[in-house]
């Protein structure tokens, strides 16, 4: 082989690497079984399977806790008494937390991260479209 | 005279029908057995091209001697990283010309979540032996249906394979 055909081999097979690896961007699924464990594919993402719900439940929660008359439900201080706003801001929480996950896995395995944050506001600026 | 021709031609479909089975039995079946591996590209939804599962194929082909270039092949399918799954495939082939092989057939994962499609293949056989081949080529595969498939998403795949082939 002349050196004119190793070096046109070496920038095809360079070429070839490039853009395999351009465009096998992490964190993408194209199916279920992409996804780790605890996690679903939505819109190309790996998320968790409440966020879907959380999603809802967030712009029910937010209704509800408006409709509940509470005060403050979007402030720092204390969060409402409303159950229901909880657990929406917290899967919604666990969404914005998994949105960042990629194939290997979550820090912590994908699960809704227990953290304490329990603002009802923050999580829906975060997710909302 | 006319009645004897009834009988002679009852006495020919005998013949031809005694005949038949022995053009029959002349048939012979050849078998081959393939094994190659495939990666490239896959796309579909909203998301941008990415470097599809490697994917390991390992199978086999039937043939009937009076017509070797039609070909029955059959597979089964190993997805080996980033993840696994496993399924098969079942194909027709058509040789056109002395080297080349096109072929068309359904292929479906079945485990750990079910993915079903078409997939279409050049392959070109490059003779090592009398009975061996290296076989390498492009494939496509379309997926639309199963369980492990989001909704509104069509999977697809644009391969480059590699094996080898031996007549059995």
């Amino acid at each position: 082989m002349s050196t004119s055909r190793r070096i046109l081999a070496l920038l095809v097979v360079g070429t070839l690497a490039a853009l395999a690896a351009h465009c096998s961007a992490g964190g993408e699924c194209l199916r279920y079984s992409d996804c780790a464990d605890g996690l679903t594919c939505t819109d190309g993402r790996c998320v968790a399977p409440a966020a879907e719900a959380g999603e809802e439940a967030e712009t029910d929660g937010g209704d509800a806790s408006s409709a509940d008359g509470a005060p403050d439900a979007g402030s720092d201080s204390e969060p409402t008494a409303d159950a229901a706003t909880h657990d929406g801001g917290a899967s919604t929480d666990a969404a914005a937390d998994a949105r960042d996950c990629t194939d290997g896995g979550c820090p912590g395995d994908g699960s809704a991260s227990a953290d304490a944050r329990t603002d009802a506001g923050a999580p829906a600026d975060a997710s909302s479209d | 005279m006319s009645r004897s021709c009834p009988w002679s031609l009852a006495l020919a479909c005998v013949l031809l029908l005694l005949a038949l089975p022995r053009e029959a039995r002349a048939q012979q079946y050849l078998l081959g057995a393939t094994g190659g591996v495939s990666s490239g590209m896959e796309g579909g939804g909203q998301e941008s091209m990415r470097r599809t599962r490697t994917r390991l194929r390992l199978g086999g082909d039937l043939r009937i001697d009076e017509s070797p270039e039609d070909i029955f092949e059959f597979a089964m399918l190993a997805e080996i990283e980033p993840q696994s799954g496993f399924g098969g495939d079942i194909r027709y082939a058509r040789m056109v010309g002395e080297h080349f092989v096109v072929d068309a057939g359904v292929m479906g994962i079945l485990v750990p979540s079910s993915l079903y499609g078409v997939c279409a293949g050049l392959t070109y056989r490059l003779s090592i032996t009398k009975s061996s081949q290296v076989t390498f080529g492009p494939e496509a595969d379309f997926f639309f249906l199963g369980t492990d498939l989001p909704d509104n998403v069509m999977l697809w795949q644009m391969r480059f394979q590699a094996g080898f082939r031996v007549d059995l």
